[in-house]
């Protein structure tokens, strides 16, 4: 059917292809090619990734690292490692305008009468602000709606920290590709799509900006340019499963450099045994208080001391089983 | 093969093995040698088992007894889903940095469409429309009908810029409001139903049938974690009890029996609101990014 219809133009492989597919980049030579939309595969670029062996290397590294995993690192498994290569829209848009805002603030004043008696007056001001913006902002968004639920943003936010080196797609040799070759996510949005968002959004970063700072913003003329530099970049994310106590927990690692940018850690034996102490502090604090208040026939120390009592212990009750808790960032 | 597009005359090159083609300059699909560009579409169904895929992912959820990949699947049922698929372009004519662009589907009907609701649709990927599939799932008629779900569209575009507007502390009216909805055709989504049977009880789990994303489901909770659970809020209503006794015994009133249980019955309810539950449903969908945001500065 409409499956068979393309091969890739470089080694004539069969490609997976919709008459909607943008680019397909070969599995078996990396070569990009271009099936429809507005794209230019010469702006294909792709971080290269470790393999699995190294990105298990570096999951067990995080490990002897971390400070409550080292504990039971016996007992840890891995059961899985996936990754894959993920289709992100890079590049810069210059944002130059004019942004009026006004401020609401707390001005006190201690004034001194006549037979020195002080006393602090409070009255709200408006402070208006101009601000000149001219700036050129990098942004990056992923090339698709599809996304992974946990990790996508950390990806991001370690790509731009670490900012890795990139290969231009179409420079990769065959036995370049099979080296660093991962199953790669299919790219939805084409290059002017892409760019109509980035323009648009660059306007709403800056609008956030002042919407948060301000009060009321009385001007708000701000243009963004035609995105420049953009380019498709493939990025490796890399989840490993693994298992503790019957459960399983998982890390994203970035394949360029093997670092963990967020995870899911079973709570250790310590925390729960805090707040299981936290449940018994509220016990106490019920049991003793009732007592003493009803000995000493003061209804408010009995009453205060059971509603405290009882909410302690019911916060840290609820907190003692959480299974799991999110770490990011590594 | 150059051909030229039904809808913008734009010529480009396809291989000559291709039948059906996108233009890249207005996105038409349509058949190279009859022009044809139809307005029906569905999306190629994967060929993994749904529930496999199913299983797989909630073996890996905090909490799901290991051997959940063993479970018995009793149901396994296709649906063809209607969904509207649109492009929205809208600005301001008067405040130029109000612009919003969308990519949205609506479901047209079936009894998923609240389950489907905001959820993110692929962009690309889906093919002309083929009676074949009728026969290969449940299909399901639109129930709403395009103009409605044209003016949906506008309405949520509408408001999307309104909302950039207020942000501004500017006032837009629809007036002066330019709006492109570009209606890119009805499209049958595949969507599997499952039911599957884990300890004499039933669970459901929904999976997108073109990649197998798990749109939601129920899992049961390790058997072996709930009696723990059980086991520690008796313990701690128990403790709360023994606190009393003595606290009561120390002062001379039977008063501390209530002050140690009250607080223990409240620390067993913490525990067992985490603990004691017996199931719990999970997705593997983020659904809409915050904000209006898609690109974010780095």
């Amino acid at each position: 059917m409409f499956m068979e219809a393309y091969k890739c133009e470089r080694c004539g492989a069969p490609l997976e292809v919709t008459p909607e597919t943008i680019v397909a980049v070969c599995p078996y030579c990396g070569f990009p090619n271009h099936i429809t939309g507005n794209l230019r595969t010469e702006d294909m670029f792709i971080v290269p990734s470790m393999n699995k062996n190294q990105i298990a290397e570096a999951f067990w590294r995080t490990v002897e690292r971390d400070f409550d995993l080292r504990r039971i690192k016996d007992s840890i498994q891995i059961v899985e490692i996936e990754g894959h290569y993920a289709p992100y829209w890079v590049g810069d848009v210059h944002v130059e305008g004019d942004v009026e805002y006004t401020v609401l603030e707390e001005e006190c004043h201690t004034y001194t009468d006549s037979e020195g008696k002080t006393e602090t007056r409070c009255h709200t001001v408006e402070r208006h602000y101009h601000d000149h913006v001219d700036e050129t902002l990098h942004l990056i968004g992923p090339a698709r709606r599809q996304v992974a639920s946990f990790g996508v943003d950390d990806i991001i936010k370690h790509y731009s920290k670490t900012n890795p080196e990139e290969k231009r797609l179409l420079d990769l040799d065959e036995g370049q590709w099979e080296r660093l070759k991962l199953e790669i996510l299919n790219t939805e949005m084409d290059e002017e799509q892409a760019k109509l968002m980035m323009r648009e959004d660059a306007i709403d970063v800056i609008r956030n900006r002042y919407s948060a700072k301000a009060d009321r913003i009385d001007l708000f003329d701000v243009k963004a340019g035609e995105p420049n530099y953009t380019r498709l970049v493939l990025l490796p994310m890399w989840t490993v499963y693994y298992k503790f106590e019957n459960s399983i927990y998982h890390s994203v690692f970035s394949g360029w450099d093997g670092k963990r940018v967020a995870s899911t850690e079973p709570m250790s034996t310590l925390r729960r045994a805090e707040y299981l102490g936290g449940v018994v502090l509220g016990l106490l604090i019920g049991a003793f208080g009732v007592a003493y208040g009803a000995g000493v026939n003061d209804l408010g120390i009995g009453a205060f001391s059971l509603g405290i009592g009882s909410v302690l212990s019911g916060y840290f009750g609820f907190k003692v089983l959480e299974g799991q808790r999110v770490e990011r960032g590594g | 093969m150059e051909v030229t597009c039904p809808t913008c005359s734009a010529k480009f090159k396809v291989p000559d093995t291709v039948e059906v083609a996108t233009c890249p300059y207005c996105g038409t699909t349509f058949h190279v040698h009859t022009k044809k560009t139809g307005e029906h579409f569905f999306f190629p169904p994967m060929k993994k088992d749904a529930g496999g895929v199913l299983l797989k992912f909630l073996s890996r959820q905090y909490g799901a007894p290991a051997d959940i990949t063993g479970a018995r699947i009793t149901k396994k049922e296709l649906h063809w889903v209607p969904v509207y698929f649109f492009y929205l372009h809208g600005r301001s004519r008067r405040w130029e940095s109000v612009e919003e662009v969308q990519f949205m589907g609506i479901p047209a009907g079936s009894p998923f469409e609240s389950l489907l609701q905001g959820y993110p649709f692929p962009i690309r990927g889906k093919v002309f429309f083929n009676e074949d599939i009728v026969k290969k799932g449940h299909y399901y008629e639109p129930e709403v009908s395009r103009e409605e779900a044209e003016e949906l569209a506008r309405v949520a575009l509408i408001n999307a810029l309104k909302g950039e507007g207020s942000q501004e502390d500017k006032h837009i009216s629809e007036e002066e409001l330019e709006l492109e909805v570009r209606y890119l055709g009805l499209v049958h989504y595949p969507l599997w139903e499952l039911r599957y049977e884990y300890g004499d009880k039933e669970y459901w789990g929904y999976v997108d049938g073109t990649d197998g994303r798990v749109i939601s489901a129920e899992y049961p909770l390790e058997s072996g974690a709930r009696k723990k659970a059980t086991a520690l809020a008796m313990g701690v209503v128990g403790a709360g009890a023994v606190l009393g006794v003595i606290a009561s015994a120390m002062f001379g009133t039977p008063w501390g029996i209530l002050g140690g249980v009250i607080p223990g019955i409240a620390g067993a309810w913490g525990i067992g609101s985490k603990g004691a539950v017996k199931k719990r449903i999970v997705s593997g969908v983020m659904k809409g990014r915050s904000g209006n945001l898609y690109f974010q500065p780095i």
